[in-house]
C-alpha cells in the first residue's frame, strides 16, 4: 500500500471516529472489495462472505479506537479482523457449502469459456480444502496479489513464514488441482 | 521434478508466479532449467497453474449490492446513540467512582471490633494437617466450636463438657483450609 494512501487512510479514521458518515463511507468502499475478495476466496461462498465482510466494517463502526495507524495499514487490520471472524464463523459452523450451490456468474455457451470456467471451478474447490493457514497464503499472495510483506501484516506472522505456507500450498494446489482435472478427463 | 532438485523448487515457483528473485538466484535457476527436463516441465506446469489462478481472480465476484446499505445503517444507528450512551457512560464510571470512594472509606475508617486474646494463648496445629510455611498468608476467623469437635480432629481437651463450645481463632490458609486453632476460652487444650 502507498504511503499517500495511508496517510489518506489516516485521515479518514480521524474524521470516521468523530462521527463524519462520508470518511466511513469512503473507508468502507477503499476497502470492501479487498475484504470481501478474502472472506470469498476462503469460503468460496458469496453469501458468507457478504456475511464475514458486513460484520467486519460493523465491527469498525462499534470499535473505531482498536485500528492504530502507527502499527500499520487500514487493510491489513482489516484482513486480520476478517481472519478472525472467518475462525469464529468456521468453529461455529463447521460446515462449508458444497460449491456446486456458488452463485457464480452464468455460463457461456462456448466450449472453451465452458473448460475455463469448468477449471475455475475446480480450482476454487481445491483452494477451500486447502488447511486454513495454506488457504490464507494462497488467497492474499495469489488470489489478492499483496505481497508478502502485506500478507505476514494480516496474517500475524514472519514474512518467510508466509513464503513456505504459499509454496507449500501451490504444491498441495498443484497435485489436487491436476489429479481433478485427469479425473475430469476420464469420465 | 527429481527429488536432487529441491533446492531449487522454492525458487521455481517464484520465478513461474514472477516473485521477486535475487539476480543470483535467478541466474543459477535458468542455468539448472537448461539441463534439467523435469524442473523445465515443472516450471511449465507452475505457469499454466499461475495462468490458472490469473483467470480465478479476474472474474466478476457476486456482490450483495444490500452490504453497503445495511453497514451505513449501522454507522447511523451507532452514531444516532453514541454521544447519548457517552454522556451516560461517563455519568456511569463518575457515579461507580464515587461509590468506590465512600465503600473504601467506609472499611478504612469503620470501627474494628475490640477482640481480646490472652496473650499468652497460642495456635496449635490441627493434627494430620500440614503446618503453615512461615511466609504463608493466612486469615485468622473467630469462631465458635464445640468441645467434641475439638476432640474429634485430634486435640486432647482436657477437663471439659464434649457438649460445651469455646471461642477460638481458627487460621484459615488460602487454600480455604483451617490449618490450626486458638482457644480463646479457659480450656487445657494440646
Amino acid at each position: 500500500m502507498g504511503e499517500s494512501n495511508r496517510s489518506s487512510d489516516r485521515t479518514l479514521v480521524e474524521q470516521f471516529r468523530a462521527g463524519d458518515r462520508d470518511a466511513f463511507t469512503a473507508l468502507y468502499r477503499a476497502h470492501f472489495p479487498a475484504v470481501y475478495k478474502f472472506a470469498f476466496y476462503m469460503t468460496a461462498d458469496p453469501h458468507r462472505a457478504g456475511e464475514v465482510t458486513q460484520d467486519v466494517f460493523v465491527w469498525l463502526i462499534h470499535h473505531p479506537a482498536e485500528y492504530d495507524a502507527d502499527r500499520g495499514d487500514l487493510g491489513a487490520f482489516l484482513g486480520g479482523v476478517a481472519r478472525k471472524f472467518l475462525a469464529r464463523e468456521q468453529r461455529s459452523a463447521r460446515r462449508w457449502l458444497p460449491l456446486n450451490d456458488v452463485a457464480l456468474p452464468a455460463a457461456s455457451p462456448a466450449e472453451d469459456q465452458l473448460e475455463r470456467e469448468q477449471d475455475a471451478q475446480l480450482l476454487r474447490k481445491a483452494i477451500t480444502a486447502l488447511p486454513a493457514r495454506y488457504r490464507e497464503a494462497v488467497v492474499l499472495c495469489d488470489l489478492q496479489a499483496k505481497s508478502y510483506e502485506e500478507a505476514a501484516a494480516t496474517l500475524g506472522c514472519a514474512m518467510g513464514t508466509v513464503r513456505s505456507r504459499l509454496h507449500r500450498a501451490r504444491e498441495l494446489l498443484m497435485r489436487k488441482f491436476q489429479a481433478k482435472r485427469e479425473g475430469i478427463q476420464c469420465r | 521434478m527429481s527429488i536432487i532438485c529441491w533446492e531449487y523448487a522454492a525458487n521455481l515457483i517464484e520465478f513461474a508466479r514472477g516473485g521477486r528473485l535475487e539476480t543470483w538466484e535467478r541466474d543459477a535457476l535458468l542455468v539448472h532449467l537448461d539441463g534439467c527436463p523435469d524442473c523445465a516441465r515443472q516450471l511449465g506446469e507452475q505457469r499454466a497453474f499461475e495462468r490458472s489462478i490469473r483467470e480465478l481472480t479476474s472474474e466478476n465476484l457476486p456482490v450483495d449490492a444490500a452490504i453497503e446499505a445495511r453497514v451505513l445503517a449501522e454507522f447511523d444507528r451507532v452514531k444516532a446513540v453514541r454521544p447519548i450512551r457517552q454522556e451516560r457512560s461517563r455519568w456511569f464510571v463518575a457515579a461507580a467512582l464515587a461509590a468506590a470512594l465512600l465503600l473504601a472509606a467506609f472499611w478504612t475508617l469503620r470501627s474494628k471490633p475490640v477482640v481480646q486474646i490472652a496473650e499468652e494463648e497460642q495456635f496449635f496445629t490441627i493434627p494430620y494437617t500440614i503446618p503453615l510455611a512461615p511466609e504463608e498468608r493466612a486469615d485468622v476467623v473467630r469462631m465458635r466450636i464445640p468441645v467434641a469437635a475439638l476432640r474429634s480432629v485430634g486435640f486432647h481437651v482436657q477437663g471439659s463438657d464434649p457438649s460445651a463450645i469455646v471461642d477460638a481463632d481458627v487460621l484459615v490458609s488460602q487454600d480455604g483450609r483451617a490449618r490450626a486453632i486458638r482457644a480463646l476460652d479457659l480450656i487445657n487444650m494440646n
